[in-house]
């Protein structure tokens, strides 16, 4: 007996048919005609046949034929699934991956594009180490010589801001659109925010001048229209919600509608392309610590022995608890010396913990007081400080101190505009 | 009608609304028509299964590519309603209480719970499924003396009601999603349309006995499903009454007879009980292969969670009524308002417990029609039960008091207070001296009067007839 066969099992008073699942503990797990799933201790079954082996019932989409008329797309997976089918029989949930299983799932693709795909590897999001987004931006890079219109990344939500902040760096002069997606809502759902999110970015490929990085999911909870964003200025915001991904310091570039109505909400948004400039390596020596209050000196100590650069999170303007206070504060300078030790050995870069706004350490004297000791301003979103960090130490390690204040690929907000927050 | 050479087969689905926490989320049980909060525009897609096809209810629905406006409330539908946030954890309350119905249809609960997701796709449930766990198995109810085989009770959750539906779109209110609900399924082993409204009914009282189940129309739903020799299977929903039962399914064994004579196919489907007792198609029948586990969900062990036996309704009638020396009828009408007639009983010993019984449901009553006063005397009758408990008002001073009450008045409970033996000797030989010649009959009725039911008949009774012979 293994997992979907159809079985019969012999009780003392009764007869379970169904189809066996997976076993859990000392329990066979029978999915029932009805559809319920239902435990039959394996002690208690008398006598267990097979009526009927696994039905292999593999069915083959239908081959899907290129239209010429329509530009060429190709869907990069990296786990996470974009689309998959339930197999309500054994209730096993599989991904689809290929063009044909993809347009079987989200048909009105066909209309908008001819798709190609590729699997770059199955993580889970959340185990995405920076040697990853190497692998992804090198799979990119090869992928831009089969001319497609745009990429499309699929991957799991809770790291992509990171994955798309390090692409922006990774494949800078990259001339068409790289769209970055996910869903919320898993895509074996009716309910998965995952079609829309694909049809919005296929749609906006389709027709959009835009070179560079975004991503392309939910503007609201409805499943009204999605957002473009682009790769350094977007942050998940909650948890749970299809409308999680929100610009941040800045507008997004689009909204589109499921139909393929693109508005463009920003004009200055990069149609240039320089020609791509690979570079995708990424240190994985860079530690990222959080102020919070209570916070001690010695804490930094394994990055002062282990990491090639370190990136603080501080309070609004880039503040910590460096200053003696009161009887309670006496250890605080000691956290100041601390980090200013650190800063003379590797390059400490300042980010806030706040979502919205900038570090601006030269305010107070607390700031001036960490400048001085060698702690560099950021100016950036507190992941896309790290990612940068990441970045600047592997592709250039000799002056990466100076780069980090200086704007490589837009990473950089010179203007805040009014209308930018919350949104 | 002759059932059996129809070849009449028909079973039951019972679905009963529980109050309390929602399933998997903690807003109130609430069903609201009140002005929504908010509007979400959604649309839902059918995955196709792997055999490439796909459930003929989801087919119906897509067909029509509709989208769907849900109506939410802030106070009362949360991100869960609205498919923004994963399932919380199990109402524990609701699971105990599905195990209390289960004992009492003799179904064995599962060891273990799992969760399914029953793939809906009309917009009633905004994440596309419904979430539905099989709870108990192999039960059985006695109906006049025939076994009535209870083959599953499920433990699920309410789907969203409908408000309006249209060409392009159908609009949806959030209240209902979520409430916990007892699916009860019977066999096909109903034998008559009379016999299927008097399952119907058993399953109600077994219902409302256990408490925790939500009150009032729409909380409890039956559906009935039939068969005959050349027919097909209908399923039909949406009975306003049990009482419409049997006419409406011999108007459906007509209708499929009718069908059969000029030789047309009866299609398998879901019917709607109309107001005339006809029905009328609704929907294709949805098939069975169509869940898939909700891995949001961690499965429960159920063997772990001792349950109380609750007491039978028609049991519980029987023994408060033999017990409290209270008509059956009154009883039953208490127990229906779910007034605790028995722990009233306990906590006033001193007042008869039928004088109680008859204060709580007939007092109101004659208060509305003596008094012109319409009041709830449940909120009052503390107060009085147990100054009369105490021998400190007299009964027939109760009904007073409670219109006062009922008035908002505030009570001078001095001016009811029992009359002491001097007090109601006082007035009974000052109503013998004034009425020398009347009759014991007058002399008792006149004493009353002035006493204004401040003292106890027989006392009264005993001093007049003390006094007079003197």
């Amino acid at each position: 007996m293994k997992p979907g066969d159809s079985v019969r099992l012999h009780l003392k008073d009764e007869v379970i048919e169904g189809i066996l699942m997976p076993d859990q503990d000392d329990s066979y797990i029978v999915k029932l005609g009805s559809g319920y799933n239902i435990s039959v201790k394996k002690q208690e079954v008398r006598k267990a046949e097979v009526v009927k082996g696994r039905a292999s019932k593999e069915a083959k989409p239908r081959p899907v034929k290129k239209n010429p008329n329509l530009p060429d797309i190709t869907i990069l997976h990296t786990g996470g699934t974009i689309a998959s089918k339930v197999d309500y029989e054994t209730g096993a949930v599989s991904s689809q991956t290929t063009p044909e299983q993809i347009i079987e799932s989200v048909p009105e693709l066909a209309r908008i594009a001819n798709i190609r795909t590729e699997t770059v590897f199955q993580m889970f999001s959340e185990d995405l180490e920076p040697v990853h987004w190497e692998m992804l931006a090198e799979a990119i890079a090869r992928e831009v010589k089969n001319r497609p219109k745009g990429i499309i990344v699929g991957m799991g939500t809770d790291t992509i801001e990171y994955v798309s902040s390090a692409l922006s760096f990774a494949l800078q002069g990259i001339d068409i659109p790289v769209i970055i997606l996910g869903s919320q809502r898993s895509s074996d759902r009716p309910s998965s925010d995952a079609a829309m999110n694909l049809t919005c970015a296929a749609h906006f490929i389709a027709t959009t001048d835009f070179k560079g990085v975004g991503v392309c999911l939910h503007d609201t909870t409805e499943d009204k229209a999605c957002l473009v964003i682009e790769g350094n200025h977007v942050k998940k915001m909650h948890t749970s919600r299809r409308d999680t991904f929100r610009p941040v310091n800045r507008r997004p570039i689009a909204r589109v509608s499921p139909d393929g109505k693109v508005t463009y909400v920003r004009k200055d948004y990069n149609r240039e392309a320089g020609g791509l400039d690979l570079r995708a390596k990424f240190s994985g020596r860079v530690a990222l610590f959080k102020t919070y209050p209570g916070m001690r000196a010695g804490e930094l100590d394994w990055a002062a022995k282990n990491a090639e650069g370190l990136v603080i999170e501080g309070y609004a303007f880039g503040q910590m608890p460096i200053n003696d206070m009161d009887e309670h504060t006496r250890q605080h300078p000691e956290l100041l010396k601390k980090v200013q030790a650190i800063a003379k050995k590797i390059p400490v870069m300042m980010v806030s913990q706040r979502p919205y706004g900038l570090t601006t350490m030269d305010v107070y004297s607390t700031g001036r007081l960490l400048l001085d000791a060698g702690v560099i301003e950021g100016k950036v979103l507190s992941h896309v400080g790290y990612v940068k960090l990441c970045w600047l130490l592997a592709n250039h390690p000799d002056n990466a101190r100076e780069l980090i204040s200086r704007n490589i690929c837009g990473e950089i907000v010179e203007r805040i505009e009014e209308d930018t927050f919350l949104i | 009608m002759d059932y059996a050479s129809l070849g009449f087969r028909c079973g039951l689905e019972i679905h009963q609304q529980l109050e309390g926490k929602k399933l998997f989320c903690d807003c109130p049980t609430i069903i609201r028509k009140d002005k929504p909060d908010f509007r979400i525009m959604r649309r839902l897609r059918a995955s196709a299964g792997e055999t490439g096809e796909i459930d003929q209810a989801a087919v119906h629905e897509q067909k029509k590519q509709k989208y769907f406006i849900y109506q939410g409330y802030d106070d009362s539908t949360c991100l869960v309603e609205t498919d923004e946030e994963p399932p919380h954890g199990l109402n524990q309350e609701a699971l105990k209480t599905a195990l209390q119905v289960c004992k009492l249809l003799n179904a064995k609960p599962v060891e273990k719970l799992f969760f399914m997701r029953k793939t809906v796709i009309d917009g009633s449930n905004t994440s596309g499924f419904q979430r539905t766990a099989l709870l108990a198995r192999n039960g059985f109810v006695e109906v006049d003396g025939r076994r009535i085989g209870i083959p599953t009770v499920c433990l699920e959750e309410e789907a969203c009601q409908v408000i309006e539906r249209n060409e392009e779109f159908d609009v949806y209110n959030l209240s209902r999603l979520g409430i916990p609900l007892i699916e009860i399924a019977t066999d096909p082993d109903i034998t008559s349309a009379e016999e299927c409204m008097a399952v119907a009914a058993r399953l109600g009282m077994i219902l409302r006995s256990v408490a925790g189940m939500k009150r009032g129309i729409g909380s409890i739903r039956q559906d009935v499903n039939v068969s005959i020799k050349g027919g097909a299977r209908t399923e039909i929903k949406g009975f306003q009454e049990i009482r419409s039962i049997p006419k409406v399914i011999e108007h459906e064994i007509e209708r499929q007879l009718r069908s059969i004579k000029k030789g047309k196919k009866i299609e398998k489907e879901v019917r709607k009980a109309e107001p005339d007792m006809t029905t009328s198609f609704l929907r294709p029948m949805p098939g069975a292969a169509r869940m898939y586990p909700e891995t949001d969900v961690p499965v429960i062990d159920v063997s772990r969670i001792k349950v109380e036996a609750a007491e039978l309704l028609d049991d519980k009638i029987q023994r408060i009524s033999k017990t409290l020396s209270i008509p059956k009828e009154l009883v039953t009408k208490l127990v229906k308002k779910q007034i605790d007639i028995e722990g009233y009983a306990k906590k006033y010993p001193g007042v008869k417990a039928l004088f109680i019984a008859e204060t709580l449901f007939n007092t109101p009553k004659e208060i509305r029609k003596r008094f012109n006063v319409e009041m709830d005397v449940l909120p009052h009758v503390d107060e009085v039960f147990a100054r009369l408990n105490e021998g400190r008002i007299p009964p027939a001073a109760v009904i007073d008091i409670l219109v006062s009450l009922g008035k908002g008045e505030k009570v001078d409970y001095k001016k009811f207070a029992v009359a002491d033996d001097a007090e109601i000797e006082k007035i009974v030989r000052h109503v013998i001296a004034k009425n020398k010649d009347a009759p014991v009959g007058a002399l008792m009725g006149m004493a009353m009067k002035e006493l204004k039911g401040k003292a106890d008949g027989r006392k009264v009774m005993e001093l007049l007839k003390k006094n007079r012979e003197k």
